[in-house]
């Protein structure tokens, strides 16, 4: 596998549950490749990554196989799942279970806003309300509802109290 | 000169003249023993009548002595008797005003925690009659009971009754200067009471509102409005500087 197909495969996973499944599978693909019956390209077949992805790899598999050489590709597997695990890591936290349109608008978010390739972590917290808990390198900034909510109230706590008729 | 040396012819001269001198010295011996009979018979005499002189000035004394002590303990007796039926005519009519006086506000302590536990503005109106009434009845109390003291213990003395006045009118500032410090305390532990009261439904309708706030919120935002939120939180985040490493 080329240097380009690397960063190709590598551009294609951005959630942590795609490189999850992707680490799963290269794994997979590099336990096959000494094996004799070689169906690597087969495990493809099911696997819950996206089209391009899938089509690099298979690509590589059909590569690999016509030189017949698996150390080395072993080793450009062990590479490319090394350099997953080192992907940095964006955790954005919501207040309700998001749809794929949302994942995808977050990650190009921070596809485009964030120096150099990060994958998104999505996590669910009722308690927000809405809006979101974004966690960084050990950092974390949060803009939810609730916070918003508890802030309107703590300062127009009297004039709530009074309008309900309790006067202090 | 020795004797032995005398002639034999003067011996008879010399012995008669040694035996008249013995003879005068025991005649001067007799004389002398009786001077000396009779001057001891003088002296145990003087001694009799010495001792008979004392025992006389004794029993005088003891005699005087002991009808100044009859007198003085009839003195005594009687000044202790007056005193004594004095001082247990005030001291019962002492300690009894003054048992009134801690069972007054011993009683007014225990109405005003029981009224302090119950609610807080009407207490104060109802306490602070209370605490005139009780006032005004103690002071009339203990004028009734200075007036009984007097009439009873028939020492109508102008200085006793002073003293007893002052002593009065120290018990009222004491009562007085109590019954304002109860006052305070209680005035202070319903201004506590009112602040918790009021802290504690405060806290309750705050909760009540956020927990609705937050039921009325949840059901409203459209998965819309969560995207743009979303966004907009990433926005915020990074212009906080979330982002740069």
């Amino acid at each position: 596998m080329s240097e380009e197909n690397v960063a190709a495969v590598l551009e294609t996973v951005h959630t942590r549950e795609e490189a999850e499944v992707l680490e799963e599978a290269l794994a997979e693909m590099e336990n096959r490749l000494f094996k004799k019956t070689h169906d690597a390209a087969r495990l493809l077949e099911d696997i819950r990554l996206s089209a391009k992805t899938v089509d690099i790899l298979k690509q590589f598999v059909a590569t690999e196989a016509a030189s017949a050489n698996p150390v080395d590709a072993h080793e450009t597997l062990a590479t490319l799942r090394k350099k997953i695990s080192e992907l940095k890591m964006v955790r954005v936290e919501l207040a309700v279970e998001p749809d794929p349109r949302l994942i995808e608008e977050i990650s190009r978010w921070v596809r485009t806003n964030v120096a150099g390739q990060a994958l998104v972590d999505v996590g669910v917290d009722r308690r927000m309300l809405g809006g979101a808990r974004i966690i960084f390198n050990g950092r974390y900034r949060q803009m939810t509802l609730a916070e918003l909510v508890e802030k309107i109230l703590e300062a127009e706590k009297r004039t709530i109290l009074k309008e309900l008729g309790f006067q202090p | 000169m020795d004797i032995f040396s005398i002639p034999f012819s003067q011996t008879g001269t010399l012995l008669a003249a040694v035996m008249a001198v013995l003879a005068i010295n025991v005649m001067l011996l007799v004389l002398f023993a009786f001077a000396i009979v009779s001057f001891l018979k003088k002296i145990a005499w003087s001694q009799q009548e010495s001792e008979k002189t004392k025992q006389r000035a004794m029993q005088e004394a003891a005699s005087v002595r002991e009808q100044a002590r009859r007198e003085a303990e009839e003195i005594v007796s009687e000044a202790h008797g007056k005193a004594t039926e004095a001082i247990k005519k005030i001291d019962l009519l002492g300690s009894g005003m003054q048992q009134d006086l801690e069972k007054a506000l011993e009683a007014v302590y225990k109405r005003e925690v029981e009224r302090v536990a119950r609610t807080a503005d009407q207490l104060v109106t109802e306490y602070r009659s209370l605490l005139d009434e009780v006032r005004k009845k103690h002071v009339e109390a203990s004028e009734a009971a200075m007036r009984q003291m007097m009439e009873g213990s028939g020492l109508a003395v102008h200085s006793f009754q002073t003293f007893l006045e002052e002593q009065m009118g120290g018990y009222r500032q004491e009562m007085q200067q109590r019954m304002e410090d109860s006052q305070r305390a209680a005035q202070k532990e319903i201004e506590a009471y009112k602040s918790q009261a009021f802290k504690k439904v405060e806290d309750s309708i705050y909760r009540i509102i956020q927990f609705v706030s937050q039921r009325v919120l949840g059901e409203a935002i459209s998965i819309e409005q969560h995207r743009k939120l979303v966004i907009t939180a990433l926005e915020e985040a990074k212009r906080e500087g979330l982002f740069e490493t």
